[in-house]
């Protein structure tokens, strides 16, 4: 997966020869970030000589420069590319695979299997009434959802 | 899920019950809106019970979702 400005640029061939993997998504805490704390005001790289720490540009009398960065949390099973710009700032991308072997969600689904079932008791003691119409066709429609029907 | 903020109460129960009701309050009234036939793969309630019951029974669920 492409970052907007980054399709026309060598990872769109990447890409396509990947067929466009569809199971990747960049991850957005591995983006080059600026901070507030991170910034350098001109007037104060005017009097250090302050240059940008990965490009070596001169800080600009008008212009104001941020320290970029990555985060520092990486994980480690994760593969990084880095693509450059036309300002020479490098903007960092990771892949994530999105579905894992491994991957369940079998532990969720028991933490919150309780919860879920406290909740049709509320709704079956809600759907009550005089009307027998009324739980008739409430019921229908919410069991077709507990059924596993497509909800929407 | 709740408890993993810290919650311990019984309205998380509740709130997702009112969800709930409202949802099936507003595809009760969609299908009548739409004319739709189908909801969740079966007969919508419309085709069942007709428009009037539909809409009288997603009201009723809306006033339970605020009860």
């Amino acid at each position: 997966m492409l970052i907007q400005h980054h399709v026309r640029n060598v990872g769109a061939l990447q890409q396509r020869l990947d067929r466009g993997d569809q199971h990747r998504i960049v991850g957005p805490d591995q983006f080059v970030h600026d901070s507030d704390h991170d910034l350098v005001r001109p007037s104060f790289a005017r009097r250090s000589g302050l240059r940008t720490r990965q490009t070596g540009i001169d800080l600009g009398a008008n212009s104001h420069i941020y320290d970029r960065r990555t985060c520092r949390f990486i994980i480690a099973f994760l593969s990084s590319r880095t693509i450059s710009t036309k300002s020479g700032d490098p903007h960092l991308a990771v892949v994530i695979p999105f579905s894992p072997a491994d991957a369940t969600i079998d532990r969720l689904v028991e933490r919150v299997t309780p919860d879920m079932q406290r909740v049709n008791t509320e709704i079956l003691s809600r759907t009550g009434s005089e009307v027998t119409m009324i739980p008739e066709v409430a019921n229908h429609l919410i069991s077709s959802a507990a059924s596993g029907s497509v909800r929407c | 899920m709740a408890s993993l903020t810290g919650y311990s109460g019984d309205g998380h129960i509740k709130l997702a019950a009112a969800v709930e009701f409202m949802h099936t309050a507003t595809l009760l009234h969609d299908d009548v809106v739409d004319q739709s036939d189908m909801r969740r793969g079966r007969p919508a309630a419309r085709k069942l019970w007709g428009n009037e019951a539909s809409v009288l029974v997603g009201d009723f669920l809306l006033g339970q979702a605020f009860r």
